[in-house]
């Protein structure tokens, strides 16, 4: 079975939600929508306080290229604008609140079948860039700007990433087992972007048999090549990815087009289906909610602003104590600090966990045992960076790979001295900047 | 017998000497004219190397001033005395920049602050800030993780209850912390035996900042209104006291409802 060239760990997978349907959470009566939900500049706000809004209709616009739209994710009243609430990625940032008026009124001219033969490729990025889609793996970023590289690069293979890797995480998987001809549509709608002769392929991994068995029946008459991969993390990385399907390398500093390549997870192409095939705005997403400690673990298709303070109580709250809350996967996730922060655009998951050995865990030096370099799918010397951050030696921190590193957290994970490797890593990163400023 | 001791005395007492010719003949074909006034110059300046004045150190400093008598090239942390000797060396007037001190703008201690999670990571403000932000519910606050006290070259600053301090005595006003800090919480103002200052900087409104922490500006103006030399301005729902105009009548801090205007007694102009 295929898998990357280098590195990797096999975490316990967890996939405890694997086999629970997806189902609705209701909208709760204040939705909280970050301007901010993606890569590059947050979107300005176009509404008011006091503004009458329906659900789907553009309330912050792009600002610039690299940004995204976001929309009322349901219909109500505008509560404030700009008012600075906790966000997942730990800082306070600013949101739009809605007080939502239970009737979930779409606005005029959305959810409504459209036939997406009969959009020209214009059209259909247009309508990718109106929809607010960005990267739904946890990146961010905006997807019109991905699915339109610049004139000089060529793409020929085309992946749709279905390995969720993540210990936990199944939202994607659910995807490709209950929406599978949804999520196919998206994937033809998305090629059909680019030449005819686009190769396809579809990347899920091994543990996900009922997967690749239904992706491949509905693939059948159709240029779909489905891919079991080997599974182990961090497989369903970009560039492990591309390396494990294609054979190529992604050098440091370029991007999937720059090896003839375009990625896009399954929650991003069902996105785009309903962009196009049901002039939807992307106002909800797919979400595992897991760990040891909530009382009903589900998959549930959860309105974009929801709070996770909602979600738990859907869930029917917590049981026990919990140390940590984490939004997205146990790998790369981020631990939070508090049940108000909203679900945006990129939460994949929400995990209550309690860690017994939290408290007593603290880092001891390294021992150069050289795990770390073995794990490291990017094969760099993780411990080295370390080592250097911790030193202070942010100046030479680039030149061992310090912008190739993706802090998939491969290195933590195997290290057996407990130390904060990816930490390092990410402090190392904010002071070089800092420095360079 | 004899030789055993001769022979060393006598071959090191040779090889000394030819050695010595060596140096001198070396020091006189190599040798450089430096200015006699640099070495004058250096000696006279604090010696801390701090980096504080733009040059990487004091002999640096002592250079330029020498080469392009250039009266803005200033030591921040050299009193007006020191600068004054300096100027009668080079025979101009060195008026000395006027000393600063550093404040916290910040009075979040541990004590008062809502504390949002405990935090297990590396224990460095900006390391943190890859988290979240700070153990601290306001954003705006003292992450009370010490990333300034590296930077710090006099052992001015230290940490207690999660908070920042000042010894106004060591400090020398080089400002070096202050680019440390990601909050930017830390900031140089003019020494001055009496000063009233707003120990906050948040930004954010006052029912906000009443949520973070019990001592916050809360921009509500009385200070502003009150004042009677009109030297206090909201800017960014946080008053500013404006140095020059303040006459230290306290009147402010009376009326804080939050008690962030603070007094300071500085040590060195107490003493004089």
């Amino acid at each position: 079975m295929k898998t990357f060239k280098r590195g990797g760990v096999h975490p316990p997978e967890n996939k405890i939600t694997a086999d629970v349907q997806i189902e609705k959470l209701p909208t709760p009566g204040v939705v909280t929508v970050l301007l901010s939900q993606h890569l590059g500049k947050p979107a300005r706000p176009i509404v008011e306080k006091g503004d009458i809004v329906t659900k789907g209709q553009l309330i912050a616009e792009a600002d610039g290229y690299i940004s995204a739209n976001i929309h009322a994710t349901t219909s109500g009243t505008v509560k404030s604008v700009g008012e600075r609430v906790p966000a997942p990625n730990g800082i306070y940032a600013e949101a739009i609140v809605i007080e939502a008026d239970g009737r979930e009124e779409w606005a005029e001219g959305l959810n409504c079948d459209v036939d997406p033969g009969s959009l020209s490729r214009d059209e259909k990025l247009k309508k990718i860039q109106d929809a607010g889609i960005v990267g739904m793996g946890g990146a961010g970023f905006p997807s019109h700007v991905k699915l339109n590289p610049p004139k000089d690069k060529t793409v020929d293979t085309f992946i749709l990433n279905g390995a969720e890797c993540e210990p936990f995480l199944t939202p994607d998987y659910r995807l490709m087992l209950e929406k599978p001809s949804e999520v196919l549509k998206g994937l033809e709608i998305a090629a059909s972007l680019f030449q005819k002769d686009i190769t396809i392929y579809i990347g899920i991994e091994a543990n996900k048999p009922d997967a690749i068995s239904i992706m491949k029946n509905y693939s059948r008459g159709r240029s779909f090549t489905v891919v079991p991969l080997k599974t182990k993390y961090p497989q369903g990385c970009e560039k492990q990815l591309i390396n494990t399907i294609t054979g190529r390398t992604m050098l440091e500093g370029q991007l999937p087009f720059d090896v003839g390549c375009l990625v896009h997870n399954v929650a991003t192409i069902y996105a785009i289906y309903e962009a196009i095939a049901k002039n939807k705005p992307l106002v909800e997403r797919v979400l595992t909610v897991s760990g040891m400690q909530i009382r009903n673990r589900k998959n549930l298709s959860v309105t974009i602003g929801t709070k996770i303070e909602d979600v738990i109580n859907y869930c029917g709250g917590i049981v026990g104590d919990i140390n940590q809350l984490i939004v997205g996967g146990p790998m790369m996730g981020r631990a939070q600090h508090t049940f108000d922060v909203p679900v945006t655009k990129t939460t994949s998951g929400i995990l209550f966990i309690e860690n017994e050995k939290l408290e007593s865990l603290r880092e001891r030096a390294c021992v150069r045992c050289g795990k770390c370099i073995v794990a490291c799918p990017q094969g760099r010397e993780p411990w080295l960076m370390a080592n250097l951050a911790q030193n202070q030696h942010f100046d030479e921190l680039p030149c061992y790979g310090l912008n190739d590193c993706m802090e998939c957290g491969s290195c933590t994970y195997v290290c057996p001295s407990k130390r904060d490797i990816v930490h390092w890593i990410k402090y190392g990163k904010a002071m070089a900047a800092h420095q360079k400023r | 017998m004899v030789e055993s001791i001769l022979i060393p005395v006598v071959s090191l007492t040779v090889t000394a000497i030819v050695l010595g010719g060596c140096i001198v003949f070396v020091s006189k074909k190599y040798y450089v004219y430096e200015d006699p006034m640099i070495e004058k110059v250096t000696t006279l300046l604090p010696g801390a190397n701090c980096g504080a004045c733009g040059y990487p150190g004091c002999a640096q400093l002592a250079a330029a001033l020498v080469e392009t008598k250039d009266a803005t090239a200033v030591c921040p942390v050299a009193d007006e005395e020191t600068m004054a000797k300096i100027g009668e060396v080079l025979g101009m007037t060195l008026s000395g920049a006027k000393p600063l001190v550093c404040t916290v703008r910040c009075q979040g201690s541990n004590a008062v602050s809502k504390e949002t999670a405990r935090y297990h990571g590396i224990m460095d403000c900006w390391a943190a800030l890859q988290v979240f932000h700070g153990t601290k519910l306001c954003p705006y606050a003292c992450i009370g993780l010490g990333s300034c006290l590296n930077a710090c070259n006099y052992d001015a600053l230290s940490l207690s209850d999660g908070l920042v301090h000042i010894d106004g005595e060591r400090c020398v006003g080089c400002a070096l912390c202050i680019s440390e800090c990601p909050t930017q919480v830390l900031e140089m103002t003019e020494r001055s035996a009496w000063r009233y200052y707003v120990a906050c900087s948040s930004r954010d409104k006052g029912n906000l900042t009443r949520k973070y922490c019990d001592v916050g500006c809360i921009a509500c103006q009385r200070c502003v209104k009150e004042c009677p030399a009109d030297a206090i301005n909201m800017e960014d729902n946080c008053a500013v006291i404006d140095q020059d105009a303040c006459v230290a009548c306290g009147v402010c801090a009376d009326v804080c409802p939050t008690n962030s205007i603070v007094l300071i007694h500085d040590p060195i102009k107490t003493k004089d």
